[in-house]
């Protein structure tokens, strides 16, 4: 059929469509969605049609409902709320569904629906700001229903993607809900195709401030509900035509943001733009100023992009978390999260458009957890609870991904979540260290094993005779050396005499002196070279003794092996040390920075 | 730079490894050269 306005060709796809509105001679269009009536793209290999689209409002957020056709006529639609999408399927009408009674429900509490619990998360008023293509059930502009969104309970999913339950009253609260069952999904899993061009000439708008009637740029308008003047710094209420001004910032407020408002950067492999920037002060400490900057992907929805002192943390918005209790670790996604600080931030300066009614003077009170390079930061926010994931980079990072001129501020010292540079190769170092122990110890294992060859024996007696002083063994052949010579001096009594002891090679004339001593114990001289040697012993006092002189040549010492692994685990014990360092300082570092400004 | 460390450390154990094997096979013992007292004297 055709278009009785414009008599454009006007087909009706899906047999279950009670509407179809024309989108050529329609003038409102989801200027700001990639996706458009029309699209197609497939989903698990299950080619699909995007036939209709419904932007709703509320007065905190705005969305898009696409409707979508699968090739083999079932109808689903994706939600794409501010760069996130949800693919949702609609539950066969059934006697749970006829009868399910969200009213009841206060938001955060546990339900059950068909065997799952949910949580319910959001109750809000959707109206219909405008509509185009095909639609299940009559509506028009204007219209207004209550929608119910719920999510699955957090002990039943560990995967980080839960079910959402979305219920509509499409047509009041006394018919049945329409219930449909989703998942948030990315938005290159629908490998979409004949998308709308995202290029800024066709979205962005430009606004007259009613304040001071200067000119200013809005990008994202479905999107944004507060937009700061850029001339009288006044913040503009977007979300409606009437364009009303709000409160007004300090105009002589001096900041000049790093990262201009309108420029793209890839971070992490995905492209953003900076659409908003705003600058807050610590209520305990007044001189302690951050910056925040909003960054948003049609595809991939907003980011936050952190600035504190040379600090910077890209991070993003979470469900599936349940709130902490006091400072206990968190655990999320295998990782435990350990309590770092809490921040109370007024925001005292806003440039750009934000996605939520923005207020002067807003105050966000953050409890920080880390797990390095990540954060959680979650938000106790009373109107709209947030937990952030937050991601650190170093400064070169963002200078490389906005490609700027200017160069950062570093960090001064270790930052709250940079990863300590010791912290991962401390545990290759222990490996490392290991292997190496039992490789010495197997090497040392073999080296005694090899038994030394005995080279001389002989027995010895020193009379009391003042001239009897001096003694000397016969010549003794060491051979196959260098290698060490084990001297043992032993006598029947308790006697402790000491010797000077010279082993003499007999044709170099080379001396090797040490002191010995009766019983003493074995002596170890090291590195002794082949050749024809003797032992002379001369006693230091005058006393009768007798002793037996036993000499072992290629005689082997644990002492080596002791000095390898201290020699092998100093830098293990350094890496392990310096990373023990870095936490404390870690620890330390935020209230001590506080303090210096 | 965390390559490199590690790197550098293994070929620090190997020769350390070396140095142990070797210097058994030798008889040259570090600590008790050191601790022993022992002089030197050289003839020629």
């Amino acid at each position: 059929m055709n278009c009785p306005t414009c008599s454009s060709s006007l087909e009706t796809r899906s047999l279950h469509s009670t509407q179809n509105i024309c989108p050529n001679c329609h003038q409102l269009q989801a200027n700001d969605s990639p996706l458009q009536i029309g699209s197609f793209g497939e989903l698990n290999s299950r080619p699909l049609t995007i036939i209709g689209c419904k932007k709703k409002v509320t007065n905190r957020v705005s969305w898009f409902d696409w409707l979508i056709l699968f090739s083999d006529s079932e109808v689903a639609w994706i939600k794409e709320s501010q760069g996130q999408w949800t693919l949702f399927f609609f539950e066969n009408p059934s006697e749970e569904t006829r009868s399910f009674d969200p009213f009841a429900l206060n938001i955060g509490d546990i339900f059950s629906y068909q065997g799952k619990k949910f949580v319910l998360k959001k109750i809000h008023l959707g109206q219909i700001e405008f509509q185009n293509g095909e639609s299940l059930l009559q509506s028009q502009e204007g219209d207004a229903s209550p929608v119910y969104e719920a999510e699955q309970a957090l002990e039943e999913n560990s995967d980080g993607s839960p079910f959402i339950l979305n219920i509509e009253y499409s047509n009041g609260k006394e018919d049945p809900p329409v219930i449909s069952r989703g998942r948030n999904i990315e938005f290159a899993e629908i490998k979409a195709q004949n998308l709308r061009s995202l290029d800024s000439g066709s979205r962005i708008q430009k606004i007259i401030c009613p304040s001071c009637s200067g000119k200013f740029i809005v990008r994202y308008k479905s999107f944004s509900f507060r937009a700061v003047c850029n001339s009288c710094f006044n913040i503009i209420d977007i979300s409606s035509d009437d364009h009303m001004s709000l409160r007004q910032f300090d105009l002589k407020y001096k900041f000049d943001p790093v990262i201009a408002i309108g420029s793209t950067g890839k971070i992490l492999g995905d492209v953003f733009e900076v659409i908003g920037c705003v600058r807050l002060i610590d209520q305990e400490h007044a001189d302690y100023e951050t910056t925040k900057y909003l960054l948003f992907s049609p595809t991939k929805s907003y980011r936050w992009l952190n600035s504190e002192h040379g600090l910077w943390t890209f991070s993003r918005v979470v469900s599936d978390l349940p709130k902490p209790l006091g400072i206990q670790p968190v655990d999320y996604r295998g990782q435990k999260y350990t309590y770092d600080h809490a921040s109370k931030l007024k925001l005292v300066f806003a440039l750009g458009e934000f996605f939520w009614p923005l207020q002067k003077d807003e105050v966000f009170e953050n409890k920080h957890f880390i797990s390095p390079p990540y954060e959680l930061s979650f938000e106790q926010n009373i109107n709209d609870p947030r937990i952030y994931l937050g991601r650190y980079l170093n400064p070169d990072q963002v200078t490389s991904a906005f490609k700027l001129v200017k160069t950062l501020e570093k960090p001064a010292d270790s930052v709250p979540h940079e990863v300590s540079p010791f912290h991962h190769i401390r545990k290759e170092f222990l490996l490392i260290n290991i292997v190496f122990v039992v490789v010495c110890f197997f090497i040392q294992l073999r080296n005694v094993q090899i038994p030394a060859t005995p080279v001389h024996h002989s027995r010895f007696h020193f009379t009391t005779d003042a001239e009897d002083k001096s003694q000397s063994t016969e010549p003794f052949e060491l051979r196959g050396g260098p290698s060490a010579l084990a001297i043992l001096l032993i006598s029947p009594s308790t006697t402790k005499i000491k010797f000077e002891t010279s082993l003499i090679e007999i044709r170099s004339k080379n001396k090797f002196v040490f002191p010995m001593q009766i019983n003493g114990g074995q002596t170890l001289v090291p590195h002794i070279p082949s050749g024809l040697y003797l032992l002379n012993f001369t006693k230091s006092k005058n006393e009768d003794v007798m002793f037996d002189v036993v000499a072992t040549y290629g005689a082997k010492s644990w002492s080596n092996f002791f000095l390898a692994v201290i020699a092998m685990s100093l830098p293990s014990i350094f890496v392990f040390v310096s990373d023990q360092i870095f936490e404390v300082r870690r620890r330390r570092i935020r209230e001590l920075k506080k303090g210096q400004n | 730079m965390r390559a490199h460390a590690v790197k550098i450390y293994f070929i620090l154990c190997i020769i350390i490894c070396g140095l142990l094997a070797i210097s058994d096979y030798r008889g040259f013992y570090l600590f008790e050269r050191h601790f022993l007292g022992l002089t030197v004297i050289h003839d020629n």
